[in-house]
């Protein structure tokens, strides 16, 4: 009898706790109206928003921000440093456009350093260099490259994309890639540091891998403004890569490495139509939506070992609900229209990018739903002393399920979904935080504690 | 992070005072007052050539009674400070407004002490009889990323390549924390406003 009730209470639970937060925002805003002085300062040092005829100097940053433009402007129209950008989780990351890249100042050309430690490669290492105009305007073409070795399996692997403008403003752009890769499963979007540091520390790896290589074209738009839509040709071969057994790790030694599962091997033949709007917006304007739909066919008239087409999408949005506290929701949903989907391209849930208080993995299948809402409050009492840089407190709540349906249907109203909540502890400017997530459908959940460098979605 | 800010605490604290909002041109404008801007770790840092960053995001949020305020827009305003080791002053750059110069640590002080006059919307875009009111977050950077871009151009050289490291943000600011070199920061909220009733200057 406890079994059905225990996960509502849970719930209950956690909905109280997500008021109790919201009712303390606006009591944190009101508490924070203070400091006001009276008079008018003399020799007050002005600043004026930069207009067309501006001349900011290169080592002052004056912009407006105005909400408009963060909810429906261009992906670059906020003329911030790349670090300050959220990591965008989708795509081959040869022409990067986010992270530190410590170069010259103007300079077009980049090289990037790249380091991975995974349980199939162990260390690998290797660069990325860059040729980007960084100016939306320019016609000149982008070129990537990435070079790296992989220790453990002594392997080269590499990219090399080209991007060449069709129109003005790049609103049309055409482009090539080549690539041999380490890749992992799309839904898994922890990063190569965040993933190497948590096995390094913790052995644990929160991706599975498989090699692919291959090669392919797009056409990319940005002419509808609200979205970039693009088309994609590929041929890739997928390859299996087994658990490096010698995989060490500074702490937990005893804990058993997850296997890394084997995929369907063989060579697919893709086009894929794609929708995308991936925030690039620094962390305190980073309100607004995004997007990333994909339509994704294989076999049939295109040949290759796999016949399937695939639909997916992630949507998210971050919305302010006062200055110290914002709210962020994330859908995911993919499905199986037709064929056999591999294993490689299927859907896998889990783990501490979503269902918090899973393991890793724990779901797999061709059909998915995941629904993510995490609060985010700035607890400015403690902004000063050893929290000076800030502390924010989070509520969370996942919510989801990947299965395997032998038809192609979405039988969503047929699947009993797993809910995950929690709470944790954020610093500010999505720097660190810690998770504390337990199955809320569990009479006697385990709390799962996570670590993590960046913001779950 | 917060492990690294502890470590990082001092016993001095960056502060903010705000005025009551007033218009001037099409703007409306916001002076804040910084104060207690630099501890002895930045002092120590500045003089010994190290750059630092000082920036102000003020944002206007409209007063909805009954449902969560609205994010109206942003202004981010900031200055750079280095130390010009070879002419032994201290130069202080912000947009649109020529270069200062000081000579000792404590004019710069006194002059960043002054009243920063922040637009935080035009006038035009307020609404009439509306309630309004403005945050500010006054941040201090010792070090910030266009400050080791300055480290590689010196590395690189004119028309070099430049050097790249993908080193998440999280844990650079972690290690500045370690280092004493984190960002100071300081934030304040105005009372709520009606546009119509701010004084015009």
């Amino acid at each position: 009898m406890i079994r059905p009730f225990a996960p509502r209470a849970r719930i209950l639970g956690s909905v109280v706790a997500a008021m109790v937060l919201l009712i303390g925002t606006h009591l944190s805003a009101q508490a924070g109206r203070i400091g006001l002085i009276a008079h008018e300062p003399p020799d007050t040092l002005f600043f004026t928003p930069a207009g067309p005829d501006s001349t900011e100097s290169d080592s002052t940053r004056l912009i407006w921000v105005d909400e408009e433009a963060v909810d429906t402007g261009e992906e670059d129209e906020l003329p911030l440093d790349r670090w300050s950008r959220p990591r965008i989780p989708y795509g081959d990351h040869i022409l990067r456009d986010q992270g530190l890249r410590i170069g010259r100042r103007g300079s077009m050309n980049n090289i990037a350093f790249l380091f991975d430690y995974n349980r199939v490669d162990l260390f690998r290492g290797g660069f990325n260099f860059q040729f980007d105009a960084h100016d939306d305007g320019s016609s000149m073409p982008r070129f990537g490259a990435t070079v790296e070795y992989a220790f453990g399996r002594t392997e080269w692997l590499y990219g090399l994309q080209l991007e060449q403008p069709l129109l003005d403003d790049r609103r049309l752009t055409a482009g090539v890639t080549m690539l041999r890769r380490t890749d992992h499963n799309i839904l898994q979007q922890t990063s190569d540091w965040e993933n190497s540091l948590a096995l390094l520390f913790a052995r644990q790896d929160y991706r599975d891998y498989f090699e692919r290589e291959g090669y392919g074209g797009y056409l990319r738009s940005r002419a509808l403004g609200f979205t970039t839509v693009s088309l994609h040709a590929r041929q890739d071969r997928f390859r299996s890569l087994p658990l490096d057994t010698g995989t060490d790790s500074w702490f937990n030694q005893d804990i058993p490495l997850r296997d890394n599962p084997e995929i369907d091997e063989g060579e697919g033949h893709t086009v894929a139509l794609r929708f995308q709007r991936q925030s690039r917006n620094p962390v305190r304007t980073r309100a607004g939506l995004t997007h990333w739909v994909e339509v994704e066919k294989a076999g049939g008239n295109l040949g290759g070992d796999f016949s399937y087409t695939r639909a997916f999408a992630d949507l998210r949005g971050v919305l302010r609900l006062s200055p110290a506290s914002e709210f962020a929701v994330r859908a995911i949903a993919g499905s199986t229209l037709d064929g056999n989907l591999p294993r490689q391209r299927g859907f896998a849930l889990g783990g501490v990018d979503g269902l918090r208080a899973h393991n890793t993995a724990t779901m797999k299948g061709n059909q998915a739903l995941l629904l993510q809402a995490e609060y985010d409050l700035a607890l400015w009492s403690l902004r000063r002393g050893n929290f000076r840089g800030g502390l924010h407190a989070l509520v969370f709540v996942d919510a989801g399920k990947a299965w395997s349906n032998a038809g192609n249907g979405w039988d969503v109203g047929n699947q009993r979904l797993a809910v995950d909540g929690g709470f944790g502890l954020a610093g500010a400017d999505d720097g660190f935080r810690v998770y504390f997530a337990q199955n809320l459908q569990d009479p006697r959940p385990d709390l799962n504690v996570s670590l993590r460098l960046q913001r779950a979605f | 992070m917060a492990a690294g800010l502890g470590v990082a605490a001092s016993a001095s604290a960056l502060d903010i005072a705000l005025s009551r909002p007033r218009v001037r041109g099409s703007y409306v404008i916001l002076d804040a007052n910084l104060s207690d801007l630099f501890d002895d770790r930045i002092r120590k840092s500045l003089t010994r050539g190290m750059p630092a960053t000082i920036e102000l995001h003020a944002e206007l949020w409209k007063h909805r009674g009954g449902w969560f305020d609205h994010h109206e827009q942003s202004f981010v305003a900031s200055v750079r400070i280095r130390y010009d080791v070879w002419d032994d002053i201290y130069r202080v750059d912000r947009p649109n407004a020529p270069t200062e110069r000081f000579v000792a640590i404590d004019s710069l002080e006194s002059y960043l002490s002054r009243p920063w006059g922040v637009p935080i919307a035009r006038t035009e875009r307020l609404q009439a009889g509306t309630r309004y009111y403005a945050v500010v977050t006054g941040t201090l950077r010792p070090v910030t990323v266009e400050d080791v871009n300055e480290v590689e151009g010196w590395i690189g050289g004119p028309g070099g390549l430049g050097v790249v490291t993908e080193l998440p943000k999280a844990l650079f600011d972690a290690v500045r924390n370690v280092a004493g070199f984190g960002d100071r920061r300081t934030q304040a909220m105005t009372g709520t406003f009606i546009p119509d009733t701010l004084r015009r200057r």
